[in-house]
């Protein structure tokens, strides 16, 4: 009863438009006065520094210190327009050098709202000149920047590592061949929507040549991905190697990063990771009162009383986080849902990197589902362009998102396959 | 106004210094570590230190954070509702804001003397481990500062962040 009491008033709070880290830590503090007076208040403030003091979580920083200075830096740039020069050719080429820009991207950074502020203005006035019709440009863009999500380094993926004990390496593994899935399925519906060849401008050649600088573009995914699976770097080592290596090459190949705009990139990056921890801080406390109130043994228990086998199981986690990945942002979906239901997905025999590709990929897609997906209303800001107009342009991508979701869901071995070839069963 | 501004670049500084340091000294330590692995033992400390430099340089940019509006919240309903509504649950938002702040606060206080009292220090540095929860109490406070702000003149810090706007996770 007092839980349900607590669960509304958190919707409530969460619909007014309290910032998220009150909607987590006010039904936390209530829990923990109605529900167990004699515990210690000491409790709240321990778990809460305790789900920030972790190295894992270290990564998370770093990454986004490392996609701060290469975003607005050099190397991104680089990368974006290496993908560009590879499908020039092709019909509809600029279509794929979207996609295949947002796993470059994806590559460096793990934000899907930075992503689409990155490539949007650079891609969007090249896929107009192509001929593709200015919906579905607007929501190959969107769509395309949830990619970056999945392909490591991916925040998503580290805090479901952290918050399951999931090894990060091996979701990072399981995440890039979904991400890569994912990019493909997409690739496919830029085929079918792909302009005339005839429209195809001969502008095009002119732009975008092959550099050799873009070769230390590419050092990036080498020291992310090698550094981890040569097993030389765990993924917090690597995330801290690639912010010396983004501010090397940056500063000393590029010399397009001063003193004044490091700190300044430092503060925001401080900044943006304190937005994150504060969730992950007051996260934690309200996930111990989810666990110590027996959450999870209740749901587990209504799962066996309807007789709920693995299938039905995730079709309701399906459904669960892709309406709240609609409305709220990956790292509070994940706080508030992964705690109760990894126990069910464990005692389900679900393989814990399955249940945290097939979580992340509905987050993913909840984020462009109109009307309120907010990564479409990230696009309509970027590009300025109407929010309706992006959620016409992303309904086919997310028809072709929800099937890449459900053969996912179905056939675990597309996220198992990857890691437990590199590093074994 | 004029030293609040000081006050929040102060922080936003500090908050960018710590970042950097942390990120250096980690960043340092692998590469030393992998290059000449004997002296792995002496480099220790460095994992103690940017634990505690974390949780620091979190609470730092917290208020900063508040005051120039960076946080996650859903305004969809907030920001459709008549003018004197609007208001009302806006001065209703900073007051529980402030008020589950300076709670935390307080209950930080109690930790951090707790732990103080109990004179546990940390195993490598010898430093004592009440410094791990300081930051929850200065936090609270600047928190429950910054909710008072963004009621009395809101918006007033929120151009700071604007200029290079990067990407919040996701």
């Amino acid at each position: 009863m007092t839980v349900l009491f607590v669960v509304c008033l958190a919707l409530a709070l969460l619909a007014l438009g309290f910032p998220m880290f009150l909607v987590l830590v006010i039904p936390a503090l209530l829990i923990k006065m109605l529900l167990y007076p004699a515990m210690p208040d000491l409790v709240i403030v321990q778990k809460m520094v305790g789900g920030m003091n972790h190295s894992v979580l270290l990564a998370i920083p770093f990454f986004i210190f490392a996609a701060e200075l290469m975003g607005r830096g050099s190397i991104a740039r680089h990368l974006t327009t290496m993908m560009a020069a590879l499908f020039r050719r092709t019909a509809g080429g600029m279509g794929y050098s979207t996609i295949g820009a947002a796993v470059g991207f994806g590559a460096v950074s793990g934000s899907a709202p930075a992503t689409v502020a990155a490539l949007g203005g650079l891609v969007y006035p090249r896929l107009q000149e192509e001929g593709f019709a200015r919906r579905f440009s607007l929501g190959l863009i969107s769509a395309s920047a949830e990619i970056a999500l999945l392909i490591p380094p991916s925040l998503v993926l580290i805090i479901f590592g952290w918050l399951t004990g999931t090894s990060i390496a091996r979701l990072f593994a399981a995440g890039l061949v979904v991400g890569l899935v994912l990019a493909f399925a997409f690739a496919l519906l830029v085929a079918l929507r792909a302009p005339d060849k005839s429209a195809r401008p001969a502008a095009a050649e002119a732009e975008g040549g092959f550099e050799m600088s873009v070769l230390w573009a590419l050092g990036m995914p080498v020291i992310i991905l090698g550094g981890i699976y040569s097993g030389h770097f765990t993924p917090t080592e690597a995330a801290a190697v690639s912010v010396i290596y983004a501010i090397l090459v940056e500063a000393l190949v590029f010399r397009n990063l001063s003193a004044a705009r490091l700190l300044k990139v430092a503060e925001n990056s401080a900044i943006s990771s304190a937005v994150i921890f504060i969730l992950l801080a007051v996260g934690s406390a309200l996930a111990f009162f989810i666990t110590v109130a027996q959450v999870p043994a209740a749901v587990i228990g209504f799962m066996e009383a309807i007789n709920a086998g693995p299938i039905t199981f995730l079709i309701i986690v399906n459904l669960l986080f892709l309406v709240t990945g609609m409305f709220i942002d990956p790292g509070s979906a994940l706080l508030i849902l992964v705690p109760t239901m990894f126990p069910v997905a464990q005692s389900l025999g679900i393989d814990p990197v399955h249940f945290g590709i097939v979580v992340s990929l509905n987050i993913c897609t909840g984020m462009i589902t109109p009307p309120f997906g907010l990564d479409n209303f990230v696009a309509a800001s970027t590009l300025k362009q109407p929010v309706a107009e992006i959620s016409m342009g992303v309904l086919p991508f997310v028809l072709v998102n929800i099937a890449v979701l459900l053969l996912i869901t179905y056939v675990p071995g597309i996220s198992t396959f990857f890691p437990d070839l590199l590093m074994g069963k | 106004m004029a030293l609040l501004r000081l006050f929040y670049s102060a922080q936003r500084i500090a908050a960018g210094l710590l970042m950097l340091a942390m990120t250096v000294l980690y960043g340092l330590n692998v590469i030393i570590r992998s290059v000449v692995p004997s002296l792995a033992s002496e480099l220790a400390w460095i994992e103690e230190v940017v634990s505690f430099m974390l949780i620091w340089t979190i609470f730092l940019a917290a208020g900063v954070a508040l005051v120039e509006r960076r946080h996650v919240s859903i305004d969809m309903v907030l920001e459709r509702l008549p003018g004197a509504a609007q208001r009302a649950l806006t001065i209703a938002i900073n007051l529980t804001g402030a008020a589950t702040s300076l709670y935390i606060a307080w209950l930080g206080w109690n930790l951090t003397s707790f732990v103080a009292g109990s004179g546990q220090i940390s195993p490598v540095l010898g430093v004592p481990m009440s410094l791990l929860y300081t930051p929850t109490v200065l936090g609270g406070l600047v928190l429950a500062l910054g909710f008072f702000i963004n009621l009395a003149a809101p918006g007033a810090f929120s151009d700071e962040g604007r200029a290079g706007r990067p990407g919040e996770i996701e």
